[in-house]
């Protein structure tokens, strides 16, 4: 990530430009990536909520819907935040020196949304759902294949949303960064790289809990 | 002020989303809550992160990682959603013994995931056993 | 260590073990790799000593089970991750690519030498887990054994490889992007190099199929320290998941190994036959097929895991696909062949070993791809000479091969060509030796990963043993004979080989900046002219030093 500012090409006279496309496929490259990162994850839950259909509507009952809106409502903002940073500072408007402005919010956003979520943590884990062998099994309707699989679903949730808490934790601190940088330095074009690259990223951990939401939260 | 217009759909879509959990249920619920998902992601992407006005190279890698998802999830597929089909062998992973669910709290980390899986190899081995 | 030439060099560019350690130049990145990975592979190979020593007889006598089964894990975890997968792409690759494509450097020239950092980070955990006990789980980390029983060190073990995961992902990404976007003018995607061709579908592979791998891992060590986890079959959870998560990485992980082999190959071959590459476009286009067709085959790993026999069908179908591109590719090298100017030097050599060895080896590939066949070998020594035939066969010859092409261009030296050769025949004997008896051992039912075995396997595993420190001897011949060059080596000039593409066209050793004016490139690939009667290549300056 630190390698935003790349080494000048030699052959290129744009080579700004030239460093700016490098910068940007690079990042959505590290983006497949992280899509296959998740995706081993995803994959898991496909495979057991296909087995366990009904362990994961009991298990979903005991999350709160509504809160895991407000968190979707204010990841949607923080993209939004940072996209308009974004396109301040790419197109050099006369107010690209407020961006910074923006990119705080964003880092605030994302703070807000981490709060939220380590509160939802903290009530699950007081109520006992955080998988270990005090499971309360028989809190969940046995079904076609025992209460235990609930815990699965719980596995699940904790494993899924951990790891994109641990990429907001990573991308709240990316933006703050970045923040800092643009509300120091004067020339647009020097930021411009790193706004636009951490933008994507926090874009795509976005994506990530869009289909969290529905698949944890929103099962019937 | 496309920014802003993609930012009032997208919270347009998560209403539509929450709302029609209470309508809906069972596959119908989860290929609707997909749907407005993939929706919202392609808003994301093309308006946000600027997919419309990229290079060709760089749209290739943003559906490529997405399509590679996709073929890995289908192949798994093809192994858990044919597993024990028209075999003498029961569909599904594991079926819970008919012991009572409560013991397994206090013994489960030391015995009873081997024994579980005893019980599987010894379905599998009465099985093979049927067949000879 | 290097002798200072009249041109500066990168070598001698800056001074001090500070410069290299903090340095973003490609070329000498892929020296720090080079060295550190020439320390896993000797690490690796001691362990493969020692338990070919202990097979040497029946008995489990010099070795017991536990240390046995810890040495079989080192020695696959050290050499698929610590030497195959990064070996070519990170030394010869990130030595090469942005000399052959006419870049001043890689696209992000301190991510590369972060990825060192990154890989040696990864090596360190390795090599404490060598040093506290070690890990008994096979370089495979199979559930529930990995997560819930053994009592070894699994945590440090996936940490290393996780990490080391990360180092290659972040070099394949380096590699896409410099390829995409650093072309000089003029270099268009059909006038490549088939090496560039083979790292860029490399980093394909290691950008799409190493994440599933570190969540994998990431997932077992959970498993473990929680006690819960997502494999476990006491909440439902199935082993099996885990196998189709490892393999969707490790397969596909396969043809890192083994495509900038090929890669090699394709840039020995012409050289030393004086003939264009036979079908330019059908090996560019069999590469990117074999990236693709390699993530579809990883269920030929499980026949008889008990995955459902009809997944087990299709992916017995899509293993054989895979065989059609690779087979597209020998086909190719050998009508190159067909009334060249065969040169045989010490690459050429090694390159028709690699495709004799390939061949065999992809052949025995295809008979286990048989559902019915495989149920015969599965896990027995059979699977054990297959892969080695790949790896060893194919991908340490391609290696060793290129090392021995490009040595002048990155040393500057040239090494003594009559030990070359003869180490290439050695390396080649010693090989057959100690794998082509494990196909019969395999065959005849001895399976592999136990450290006795019945009296009557004997013969084989004896050949087999002797037949591997043949194979030592050539791999400590050109350690020796390489490091002398160094100092003793004759000058080697800018193109000793005669060879086409550009990285000849700049001085041995290129200088820190690679090309003095950015290149304009007018000409295919590989454009050689049929050799005329008196050409000899390979000749160094005659004055030794």
């Amino acid at each position: 990530m630190s390698d935003i500012a790349i080494q000048t090409q030699a052959r290129s006279p744009k080579t700004s430009d030239h460093n700016h496309h490098a910068a940007l496929l690079g990042m959505w490259i590290f983006l497949a990536t992280e899509v296959l990162f998740f995706g081993g994850l995803f994959i898991s839950y496909v495979v057991y909520r296909y087995e366990y259909s009904d362990a994961f509507v009991s298990g979903s009952r005991q999350l709160n819907l509504w809160s895991g809106g407000v968190m979707t409502a204010i990841l949607l903002l923080g993209s939004l935040l940072i996209a308009v940073a974004n396109r301040w500072v790419q197109q050099q408007q006369g107010n690209s020196r407020r961006a910074w402005v923006l990119l705080l919010m964003t880092a605030v956003s994302g703070t807000v949304f981490l709060g939220l979520e380590f509160h939802e943590y903290s009530h699950l884990i007081s109520d006992g759902f955080f998988p270990s062998s005090d499971f309360p099994t028989k809190r969940f309707p046995a079904g076609s294949v025992g209460g235990n699989t609930a815990e699965m679903f719980f596995v699940l949730f904790f494993s899924m949303t951990g790891l994109h808490a641990f990429h907001m934790i990573v991308g709240v601190s990316l933006v703050a960064v970045v923040a800092v940088i643009a509300f120091r330095s004067n020339h647009a074009t020097n930021r411009a790289t790193g706004i636009a690259v951490v933008a994507l990223y926090w874009h795509f951990v976005d994506v990530i809990w869009v289909f969290l939401y529905p698949l944890f939260y929103l099962v019937k | 002020m496309r920014l802003y217009l993609t930012f009032v759909g997208l919270l347009f879509l998560l209403a539509l989303t929450i709302g029609a959990s209470f309508l809906l249920g069972g596959v119908v619920a989860l290929c609707v809550g997909l749907a407005i998902a993939t929706l919202k992601m392609l808003l994301i992407a093309t308006v946000f992160m600027e997919l419309l006005h990229s290079r060709t190279a760089t749209r290739i890698v943003a559906c490529g990682g997405v399509f590679w998802l996709f073929v890995f999830l289908m192949l798994l597929m093809s192994d858990y959603g044919t597993r024990g089909l028209r075999e003498p062998m029961p569909h599904g992973l594991y079926r819970a013994p008919s012991e009572d669910p409560s013991s397994r709290s206090s013994s489960r980390r030391t015995s009873s995931p081997s024994v579980r899986l005893l019980e599987v190899s010894r379905r599998i081995d009465t099985r093979d056993g049927g067949e000879q | 260590m290097f002798k200072v030439t009249d041109q500066k060099s990168y070598l001698n560019a800056e001074e001090g073990i500070g410069s290299w350690l903090l340095t973003t130049d490609h070329k000498r990145i892929a020296i720090l790799y080079m060295v550190s990975l020439t320390f896993f592979f000797f690490i690796g190979g001691m362990a493969a000593v020692l338990f070919r020593l202990e097979l040497f007889t029946p008995e489990g006598d010099l070795l017991s089970a536990d240390s046995y089964n810890k040495l079989f894990s080192l020695h696959g975890i050290v050499m698929v991750w610590f030497f195959l997968i990064p070996s070519i792409p990170t030394v010869l690759g990130n030595f090469l690519v942005p000399l052959m494509i006419g870049a001043r450097d890689l696209a992000f020239p301190r991510l590369n030498l972060f990825s060192w950092y990154l890989f040696m980070a990864g090596g360190l955990f390795t090599l404490t887990m060598i040093v506290v006990g070690g890990v008994d789980t096979g370089w495979t980390f199979y559930t529930p054994y990995s997560s819930t029983y053994a009592n070894t060190f699994v945590i440090l073990a996936a940490t290393g490889i996780f990490i080391s995961g990360f180092s290659s992902i972040v070099t394949g990404l380096n590699f896409m992007v410099t390829v995409h976007l650093f072309r000089a003018p003029g270099m268009h995607w059909f006038r490549l190099p088939m090496f560039v061709w083979t790292i860029y579908a490399t980093s394909l592979i290691m950008v799409l199929a190493t994440p599933v791998l570190a969540v994998t891992l990431l997932l077992v060590a959970t498993e473990r320290i929680f006690g819960v986890g997502i494999f476990d079959p006491a909440i439902g959870g199935d082993p099996l998941l885990f196998q189709h998560l490892f393999w969707f990485y490790s397969h596909p992980a396969v043809y890192i190994m083994i495509l900038p082999g090929m890669g090699v190959i394709s840039e020995i071959v012409p050289c030393f036959t004086r003939k264009r590459l036979y079908g330019y476009r059908f090996i560019a286009m069999a590469t990117m097929a074999i990236a693709v067709l390699g993530f579809l085959v990883w269920g030929h790993h499980m026949f008889v895991s008990g995955q459902s026999m009809y997944a087990g069908l299709l992916f017995s179908f899509l293993s054989m696909l895979v065989a059609v591109p690779s087979a597209v590719k020998v086909f190719n090298w050998t009508a190159t062949l067909y009334k060249g100017t065969i040169f045989l030097k010490t690459p050429m050599l090694y390159a028709l070993g690699f495709i004799g060895l390939f061949t065999f080896g992809g052949l025995t590939g295809i008979s286990l791809a048989t559902l019915g066949f495989d149920m015969h070998v599965h896990d027995t020594y059979f699977v054990v000479a297959h892969f080695h035939y790949i790896m060893v066969g194919g991908m340490i010859m391609a290696y060793l091969g290129g090392l021995h092409f490009w040595w002048p261009k990155m040393t500057g030296r040239t090494y003594s060509e009559w030990w070359g050769r003869i180490s290439a025949l050695i390396v080649f004997g010693g090989f057959n030796m100690t794998f082509f008896p494990q196909f019969v051992l395999g065959y005849l039912g001895n399976p592999r990963r136990y450290h006795s075995y019945p009296d009557e396997f004997q013969v084989f595993h004896v050949m087999s043993s002797l037949g591997a420190s043949i194979l030592g001897v050539g791999y400590l011949l050109p350690l020796v004979y390489l490091l002398w060059s160094l100092k003793f080596g004759g000058r080697s000039s800018h193109n000793p080989w005669q060879a086409a593409g550009m990285e000849w066209d700049v001085p041995s050793p290129p200088p820190k900046h690679n090309f003095d004016l950015v290149p304009t490139v007018d000409w295919p690939a590989y454009d050689y002219a049929p050799a005329h009667k008196e050409l000899t290549i390979g000749e160094g300056e005659p004055e030794p030093h």
